[in-house]
């Protein structure tokens, strides 16, 4: 009896153990490091990332302004996603100082850091990215907190007014069922009730589709193509510890093209890409095709992906292609088997199938949903599963053809005489034991 | 004519009908052929209403991983832009490659160690017109391997609805130029070596090393070993024929003059000075093991 409670006290202690261990090993290490919070420019928008301590290389775009915050904060890995992450929540001490740049044929500046906010305004497509700096930071900041207070004051007011006007609605009908139920004439009170006026909402402000955020301090950096050096200058002016870095800035190649978004209608809801100039996409004809052309550019792989995350793997022998910004009002030509014709763009409705039977019809916005949010504004190129080849290309407003946008869409038959190229597998073999059989035939004369 | 020359032009010949009679040569292109016909059947079991997706093919979704997991999904994407043609043309000519620089090679030190090779210099023949005479049929072969894949290609293309990228014949061209070279280092290989296994064995390995380099100047995954492929993949892509095979498939992407002439010239190069070499073993090594 004593010793199966001594056995089952030690199981219990090596769980206890054992469990304590795997609690323990559940919370990354945290390492307290300096970092650069890097906000920098990908040719679409601004993206977030960081360079931790053992990284050596800091990728940014040439010619436009992104932005570096050194840091002193805590850094673990997070085997879920398998990406370090940071803990600011702990530890976030902005480092002060200035920033010496060096490299890319003799320059050698020194950086002060200074205020940012970045924000996209409202446009016909998608974001339209800008940045304010120092002054113009506060202001545009100020500004948009003022707007935003205002709509909270309007909004509130709103409030009011509508509980007054319910408030009067609700006394006015009272008052006339009363007068109703008495028998008496209630149109002069229906009268007054009817000209009570519904108060209507106010507007929220809307000329950021992201607005710009509190500002932050940060190194601008804006520089041209080349390979620099990065070192952060204390303000006693000793060389942070950590803080050297290389920095690559790089360009996108030149000349751009065009590439499309290309939405199945059975499967809008995954959209595939055709980012190569004289790319065929390859479909089965089971569905129409929802085209948006969008400008992109060539980047070096392993540097772009740096870009969006200093950790990300790339390929340092290739190019990738970079989505940049909505092509606007172009018009796309088709050559449907040899017959031409154009499509304009055009807002679609999204309706789920009804039932249990999974699936999407994408239609034409009717005449009354004009007021209605379109849920896709593409280009509909009809695919039949008979025809062959669908030619696109997309133009400007003007009509000409944009550059790198000439496509192929090509339906793959799903009856398709494949004998034919077994056949042609088997034909060599076909010949050996032919020539095996001459040859037989030969010895035996 | 000179002696050699018609030595060259009369051996190789003698090879050829050996190589044409024999069964190893089909069984090769068959397998060529059915390896290519693989690719382009996985593609097209894999197109749907969106698309090329490589996941619902057995075949593609084990290769896709495999290639965007080690060289990042761009790489995939820019290999199957146009359809599957190219790439089909690229793994069926694989098979048949291996099996002509491995035959030939053990054609070679067979003589070799056998007193054959000396019986030719008695003649009007030397070693090295043994060697050159290996090498237009193993091209002469491999031209025919070409052509046979081209077919296939222009046949899956026309049955499948699949576009003939014009690249195709252009990548036919590397791929016989960088064959050229595999096979002079096979023979290159087979002077140095007296035994017929260990010569192949070696030219295996010299191989597989080209391929790792490869793999590690375009690998994405993060590493020392991967680092270190790349400084080697740099420091010995000038003596690989898929080192120039990539400088041109990339250059013809990016429509780099330079690149591409670099990826023309660079094998031909490669191979005049790998048969330089291969004159030079058998000048120093003699013709009987």
């Amino acid at each position: 009896m004593i010793a199966g409670l001594r056995r089952a006290g030690l199981l219990a202690a090596l769980g206890a153990a054992f469990g304590l261990q795997w609690t323990a090993a559940d919370v990354p290490v945290h390492t307290e490091q300096l970092v650069y919070s890097i906000t920098a420019f990908n040719g679409r928008d601004y993206s977030g990332t960081f360079a931790r301590q053992a990284s050596d290389v800091i990728y940014l775009l040439a010619g436009v302004d992104s932005f570096l915050a050194p840091r002193r904060t805590l850094v673990y890995f997070w085997p879920l996603t398998g990406e370090y992450r940071l803990d600011t929540d702990t530890l976030d001490i902005p480092l002060p100082g200035t920033l010496l740049v060096t490299g890319g044929g003799g320059i050698r500046r020194f950086l002060a850091l200074r205020q940012f906010t970045f924000f996209s305004r409202r446009s016909t497509y998608e974001l339209d990215w800008g940045v304010a700096e120092d002054e113009e930071a506060r202001k545009v900041y100020a500004d948009y907190h003022r707007s935003v207070d205002r709509y909270l004051r309007a909004q509130a007011d709103f409030q009011l007014d509508r509980k007054r006007y319910e408030d009067a609605l609700d006394e006015l009908t009272a008052l006339a069922a009363g007068i109703r139920r008495r028998g008496g004439d209630a149109s002069a009170v229906e009268r007054r009730a009817g000209a009570l006026v519904e108060p209507s909402p106010p507007q929220a402000p809307q000329d950021y589709a992201a607005p710009p955020a509190e500002p932050q301090e940060a190194f601008v950096i804006n520089l041209p193509p080349g390979s620099y050096h990065i070192q952060l200058r204390n303000p006693d002016g000793t060389i942070a510890e950590g803080s050297d870095k290389r920095l690559v800035v790089f360009s996108m190649r030149s000349p751009a093209a065009t590439g499309y978004d290309v939405v199945p209608g059975d499967k809008w809801t995954r959209p595939e890409k055709s980012e190569a100039p004289g790319a065929v996409t390859y479909v089965n004809g089971s569905t129409d095709l929802y085209l948006r052309p969008y400008q992109e550019a060539e980047a070096e792989d392993l540097y772009y992906r740096r870009l969006l995350n200093n950790d990300g793997r790339g390929n340092r022998g290739l190019l990738t292609w970079v989505q940049m910004r909505q092509v606007p009002r172009a018009t796309i030509e088709l050559v449907v088997d040899g017959n031409r014709s154009t499509v304009t763009e055009e807002p679609f409705k999204i309706e789920q199938a009804a039932g249990s039977s999974l699936g999407y019809t994408i239609r034409p916005m009717s005449a009354g949903e004009e007021a209605d949010a379109p849920d896709l504004v593409a280009y509909r190129v009809p695919i039949q599963p008979d025809n062959r080849m669908v030619r696109v290309t997309a133009l400007d407003s003007t009509g000409v053809p944009l550059p790198g946008s000439e496509r192929e869409i090509r339906v793959v038959p799903t009856r398709r005489a494949e004998g034919l190229l077994a056949l042609i597998v088997a034909l060599p073999l076909a010949a050996a034991v032919a020539v095996a059989a001459l040859r037989r035939r030969r010895l035996s004369r | 004519m000179t002696d050699r020359a018609r030595s060259v032009l009369v051996m190789s010949r003698q090879r050829l009908r050996d190589s044409l009679v024999g069964a190893g040569f089909y069984v090769a292109l068959s397998a060529g052929l059915a390896v290519a016909f693989a690719a382009v059947a996985g593609f097209t079991t894999a197109v749907d209403s969106s698309g090329f997706d490589y996941r619902q093919s057995p075949l593609y979704s084990v290769l896709g991983g495999l290639i965007a997991g080690a060289f990042g999904p761009s790489l995939l994407a820019r290999i199957l832009a146009q359809g599957p043609l190219a790439f089909a043309l690229h793994v069926g000519a694989v098979p048949v490659v291996l099996y002509l620089s491995v035959s030939s090679i053990h054609r070679f030190c067979a003589e070799r160690s056998s007193g054959a090779l000396e019986l030719y210099t008695y003649g009007p023949a030397d070693a090295m017109a043994c060697v050159l005479a290996s090498i237009v049929k193993d091209t002469t072969l491999t031209v025919v391997g070409l052509l046979s894949l081209l077919l296939l290609c222009a046949a899956a293309g026309a049955v499948n609805n699949l576009a003939a990228p014009p690249s195709l014949l252009a990548f036919a061209a590397e791929l016989f130029l960088g064959a050229s070279c595999i096979y002079a280092y096979g023979l290159l290989v087979a002077l140095c070596v007296d035994n017929g296994s260990a010569a192949i064995s070696l030219f295996i390995g010299v191989v597989v090393i080209f391929v790792l380099a490869l793999v590690g100047s375009h690998a994405v995954v993060i590493g020392r070993g991967v680092e270190a492929a790349a400084e080697f993949a740099a420091a010995i892509g000038w003596l690989s024929p898929l080192g120039y095979w990539a400088i041109f498939v990339s250059a013809r992407s990016a429509a780099d003059l330079p690149g591409i002439i670099g990826g023309v010239a660079g094998p031909l190069a490669l191979a005049a000075a790998l048969l330089a070499a291969c004159h030079l073993a058998a000048k120093t090594r003699g013709v009987r093991s």
